[in-house]
């Protein structure tokens, strides 16, 4: 893939996303309808996930405090993202995605999930 | 049944058991089929008997080997020092230890044994793929993975994350259709997980509105 078109769909990911998010908000704000997990009302526990619309809403208020309690686990989610994704350091990326990293990383989740629900995070 | 084998170091397939006939594939040559947990030497593919049959049969092998067949995903990522590594071909004068350049010919090249084992057919991790001849790494979609684990509020992205952690691991092993496969498998999730975590919305809006009027 040649450098332009990486940023051209960076770009259109990025708008895409706004626009999810501006319907979203623009449909929260006008009935006050916000999706459920799936997984939360099926089994009444919390997903690894949950928690990230309230903290959305959160930072939007400007409560970032509030963001963060909402699921402590999504500031190291979107770092994670943003090191495999960062165009910097290919020795950095490979090392997060090795075998080893990702099964860390699935560990990781199930073990967060796990205490979340038996420390009602 | 489908067959791969390895040409000029480039994986090839699939091929039929006549058209491998065809190559006249030697005994040590590694082939690969569905069901095989690594490349294995022909002459220990059962199914490949009968190709050797004829002129000389070479000595079947007591035990069926399957080395790695009760070893958990997990424990792949080992270090090759972990494995026996010059265990079952050790004694073979066909290997040659240490010698990467191909000869002239490739039905008589078929595997030069690398010095790293058995286990690491044509690649190991943080070496320059020699040859030139291995192909990119399949999609491992693990992005989209973690967003499906965070948005999706569903734990298939999970699943599509060991995925992909599999799919490395064979391709680091250098078995590339396996890889491949574990590749659709994770994209095949993170879809799935993806219009169910969609289909949900319009569910939840019509719950939602149906609350309201009552």
């Amino acid at each position: 893939m040649t450098t332009g078109n990486r940023y051209f769909k960076a770009a259109a990911i990025l708008l895409g996303a706004a626009a999810l998010l501006a319907l979203w908000y623009g449909i929260h704000a006008a009935t006050g309808f916000m999706p459920r997990c799936l997984f939360r009302e099926l089994t009444g526990w919390k997903c690894p996930g949950c928690g990230s619309q309230t903290a959305l809403m959160a930072l939007l208020r400007g409560d970032p405090a509030a963001a963060f309690m909402a699921n402590p686990a999504i500031p190291f989610y979107i770092l994670y993202l943003v090191a495999i994704l960062q165009p910097f350091s290919p020795r950095l990326r490979d090392l997060l995605t090795t075998p080893r990293a990702l099964y860390l990383l699935a560990a990781a989740i199930l073990l967060w999930a796990l205490g979340r629900n038996l420390l009602g995070l | 049944m489908d067959f791969w084998i390895i040409i000029d170091q480039r994986h090839a397939g699939p091929f039929s058991l006549e058209q491998l006939r065809e190559q006249q594939i030697t005994p040590d040559r590694l082939v690969w089929h569905d069901g095989l947990t690594d490349w294995t030497p022909a002459r220990e593919v059962e199914v490949l008997a009968e190709l050797f049959a004829a002129p000389a049969p070479p000595p079947m092998p007591e035990t069926a080997p399957a080395p790695d067949a009760t070893v958990p995903p997990s424990e792949c990522a080992a270090p090759s020092s972990e494995r026996p590594q010059e265990a079952e071909y050790g004694p073979n004068p066909e290997f040659h230890y240490g010698g990467y350049a191909p000869r002239p010919d490739w039905q008589q090249t078929n595997y030069q044994q690398p010095p790293y084992g058995p286990q690491q057919p044509q690649y190991a991790p943080g070496q320059p793929p020699y040859g030139g001849g291995v192909p990119p790494c399949p999609p491992t979609y693990l992005v989209w993975a973690i967003i499906v684990t965070v948005c999706c509020c569903t734990p298939l992205g999970i699943v599509a994350i060991i995925y992909a952690a599999n799919i490395k691991n064979a391709y680091y092993r250098g078995d590339y259709a396996k890889a491949q496969r574990n590749s659709n498998r994770a994209q095949a999730w993170i879809i799935a997980a993806i219009v169910l975590g969609l289909l949900y919305i319009p569910v939840q809006i019509i719950y939602f509105g149906l609350l309201d009027m009552f």
